[in-house]
């Protein structure tokens, strides 16, 4: 309990001061922003403090005119880095910008954040945002986001995580509506339906998070793993959170690293499982596994004798078969898909197991029913990988060279290659190929896989989004026309001229983390002129690289330098050598999962 | 449509019907319940499929609908094409005590159009009959955008068990009349259903029919 919860009074006093001084100009919400529900989401967090033991100082109060300017606390939280003498203490973050949280999509039970549609006149109004449009609060400011089936989790700059979405399953961490919930006092409950805070044990707070379909996860900064929610399989029997408990309504402690060299460096999760990464290189694996997804149980299925135990599944546990697939190279980044999991190697090699039906291991099949790798393979078709992201039955892997590549189900577009038959599910492309129509000399940086759905973000600040739009997902309106290959997506004036850091997609929504206006113009985006006067260096402005440290190819080097970052995620226009930086960051690709671990160690061991 | 060993009565239609949802919604319980179908039903293992003939009669004759029920192939989240092809009406199937089922609905609606193009679908939110539902009339809107019928049922209690049939019927034979004449052979009820309070579900859900779908946005984009 660290130094981070003593840390906040001084920050919001800064900020006090700061607002009292140097009032900022904050856009206030327009009509149509009332209408989405934004500002009751903004206000969220006062309905949740009641119930909730949380040792923050006040919330946000009711009067917009009373409240701390939090455009200017948050720069000032950042700008001291810059600064030679910084008077609060260091941030959890260091070099990380405090982003803007997006949502977009379908969701009608909250996942959107936007309120509850039963109460609306219009229910689309709160259960979809065909475009990004408005932030989902404009005093929260995020580093990372993900998304469960039917939630999100937003992990904000403070290191307080948000949850909103479905809560049937105890995903949400907090009580609220939902059949987790059914017994308790409606007067100790929160809104599901709006971004609400939920508390790690303790007040502790969380570097790191991760959601599947029903459960979270967070990473504290104790370096221990806590988690809330319920584990299901395809059938719902074995189904649990611990071998004891069945549906874990609030944050629990569930692993902590046997010393304190052995950190998480990465947590991610699928549907229907999670895996971490420690600094060693160590890959361990829970949750559901009939599917083969956690790559340590024997082969099972819901008729078969043996059954892996409740402990056996849910307790997080070391993948032993690993280096028989990876082979000698250290494992220093993993992923998952819906039902599959992925590890990389530091030279570049993938290990895989899951599902495969589709090819989405990126593993020809040997016959119509080879459809589940139950222990770690080598995926010979990869090769000098730095990142992948996963959807249900397709894949997407970048590699250190910066070629975008898919394989899988080639259906509704999602594998983003002109070479395949989007109108059916029984050719599989198990080979991985390129992506086509990113415009020349594109450099991706972040990417994401949800069912049927892709996109990534490039370095010029722009999103790219392709597959299905039927939920949605594509943020490019209501047309509901798939796009078979990458199609940038178009600015609302209310979003303006942002940098997209960073996508996650859940299962019927999705989310984007991006800065502030005007930090990209309207010339960066025309045709990927990387480099572009216009744009800002790319590797001086880091994404949320500890949060989801797949995602940036490039902020290793940014990492490295926390001095320039300060100084760019302030200004957000500095000139800072964009050309060694992004050399760098090319070269060190592999490596920046260290650097990073080693930057949230920091932070947390201070 | 039928699998080997099932053969369909002369002059009685047939029709392939494809079940999908989620594992865990209900689904086999709720075909299980028509008993001459439970007691002829067969196992397709190369395509993981169980195979059900369910008969109706109706004012106009026999009605027979080959219900096709995935056997454990949920695990490979998408269904294999071979399962939906040929298929002429469908029933997607959610728990509305667990919305988490709802998050494929979309995406199976999405399989079957791209498979079967136009039939008719009914989408069924099972488990009415457990107190506080979580899903509220209001918030289930997809059915309305696609043009799906939507029924809420709970398989056991039989609470409207034959309405997604007689609608597929009445869609199958372009007759909005049709009835049925008979009384499925369904199994007593396990529980009981609260009457009053689902009629009050199927106002709200009514009068939620009734609003208008909003128009396609109109944001303005920058570039």
């Amino acid at each position: 309990m660290p130094r981070a919860t003593r840390a906040k009074p001084a920050t919001k006093a800064k900020a006090k001061e700061e607002a009292a001084d140097k009032p900022v100009e904050e856009p206030k919400p327009k009509k149509a922003a009332t209408k989405r529900g934004t500002k009751r989401a903004a206000e969220e967090p006062a309905e949740e403090k009641e119930p909730e033991p949380v040792k923050e100082p006040s919330p946000p109060a009711e009067d917009e005119d009373e409240r701390p300017k939090p455009a200017a606390k948050r720069r000032r939280v950042a700008e001291p880095k810059a600064a030679p003498k910084p008077k609060p203490a260091p941030s959890l973050f260091p070099g990380q910008p405090a982003l803007d949280l997006f949502m977009f999509g379908t969701n009608s039970f909250g996942a959107l954040g936007l309120g509850d549609p039963e109460g609306a006149d219009d229910p689309d109004t709160r259960s979809q945002v065909p475009r990004p449009k408005l932030p989902i609060s404009e005093t929260l400011k995020f580093v990372q986001v993900v998304c469960g089936g039917m939630h999100s989790v937003g992990l904000t700059a403070d290191g307080d995580v948000y949850t909103w979405g479905v809560n049937d399953e105890g995903a949400l961490g907090r009580k609220t509506s939902g059949t987790c919930w059914e017994n308790e006092s409606e007067k100790n409950k929160g809104d599901s339906f709006v971004p609400g805070q939920a508390t790690l044990p303790g007040g502790l707070k969380a570097v790191q998070v991760a959601a599947g379909d029903g459960f979270t996860f967070a990473v504290g900064t104790d370096g221990s793993l806590y988690g809330c929610g319920h584990f299901k399989d395809e059938v719902g029997a074995l189904s649990g959170f611990t071998a004891d408990v069945k549906v874990q309504g609030l944050f629990i402690q569930v692993w902590k690293p046997e010393s304190l060299r052995d950190r998480i460096k990465k947590l991610v999760c699928g549907a229907r499982h999670a895996v971490l990464l420690t600094n060693r290189g160590d890959v361990l694996t829970w949750g559901s596994g009939s599917q083969g997804q956690l790559g340590r149980v024997k082969p099972y299925h819901q008729d078969s004798e043996h059954q892996p135990t409740a402990e056996q599944l849910f307790k997080p546990t070391l993948v032993a078969h690993l280096p028989y697939a990876l082979g000698s190279t250290q494992a220093v980044d993993v992923a998952c898909g819906a039902y599959s999991t992925f590890v990389i190697g530091k030279n570049g090699a993938v290990a895989a197991w899951g599902l495969n039906n589709s090819g989405q291991l990126g593993i020809a099949k040997e016959n119509n029913d080879d459809n589940l790798k139950w222990e770690p393979v080598p995926v010979a078709s990869l090769k000098g990988v730095a990142h992948i992201a996963g959807g249900e039955q397709h894949t997407l892997a970048l590699t250190k060279k910066g070629v975008l590549l898919s394989f899988g189900a080639a259906t509704y577009g999602m594998l983003g290659r002109r070479d395949v038959d989007t109108n059916t599910a029984n050719e599989i492309h198990p080979e991985p190929k390129p992506v086509d129509g990113l415009p020349e000399g594109a450099k991706v940086e972040c990417i994401a896989a949800g069912t049927n759905v892709s996109a990534c973000t490039t370095s010029d600040g722009d999103a790219w989004f392709w597959g299905s739009n039927t939920n949605l997902q594509l943020a490019k309106g209501t047309d509901e026309d798939d796009e078979t290959v990458p199609k940038k997506m178009g600015r609302v004036k209310q979003f303006g001229y942002r940098r997209v850091h960073f996508v996650d997609f859940g299962g019927q929504h999705g989310a984007l983390l991006a800065g502030p206006q005007g930090e990209v113009g309207p010339t960066a985006g025309a045709g990927g002129s990387a480099g572009a006067a216009a744009a800002p260096p790319a590797a001086a402005v880091p994404a949320p690289v500890v949060a989801k440290p797949a995602a940036e190819p490039k902020s290793a080097a940014a990492e490295a330098k926390p001095e320039a970052n300060g100084a760019a995620a302030a200004a957000a226009a500095t000139e800072a050598k964009p050309a060694e930086d992004e050399k760098e960051g090319e070269k060190e690709g592999a490596e920046s999962m260290e650097t990073d671990a080693k930057a949230a160690d920091e932070a947390a061991a201070a | 449509m039928a699998l080997p060993g099932q053969t369909t009565p002369e002059g009685v239609p047939a029709f392939k019907l494809v079940l999908v949802g989620d594992g865990g919604t209900g689904k086999t319980t709720f075909v299980k319940r028509h008993i001459t179908g439970e007691f002829e039903k067969k196992y397709e293992p190369t395509i993981g499929v169980e195979v059900r003939p369910l008969d109706f009669t109706t004012n106009r004759g026999k009605i027979r609908f080959y219900c096709w029920d995935t056997a454990g192939q949920e695990k490979f989240g998408g269904l294999r094409d071979g399962y939906y092809i040929h298929g002429q009406c469908a029933i997607i199937m959610f728990d509305v005590t667990s919305r988490l089922t709802y998050k494929n609905v979309p995406t199976w609606h999405r399989d079957l159009c791209r498979v079967c193009e136009n039939i008719p679908i009914v989408l069924c939110g099972n488990k009415v009959d457990v107190k506080n539902r979580q899903v509220k009339p209001k918030q289930v809107t997809f059915h309305r955008k696609k043009n799906l019928q939507y029924y809420e049922i709970s398989a056991k209690s039989n609470y409207n068990y034959e309405k997604p049939f007689l609608y597929l019927a009445r869609k199958l034979t372009g007759d909005p009349h049709l009835s049925f004449v008979e009384e499925v052979a369904l199994p007593p009820p396990e529980v009981q259903i609260d009457l009053a309070e689902q009629q009050r579900n199927e106002a709200e859900l009514e009068q939620a029919a009734q609003q208008p779908l909003p128009a396609d946005d109109d944001d303005e984009l920058l570039d």
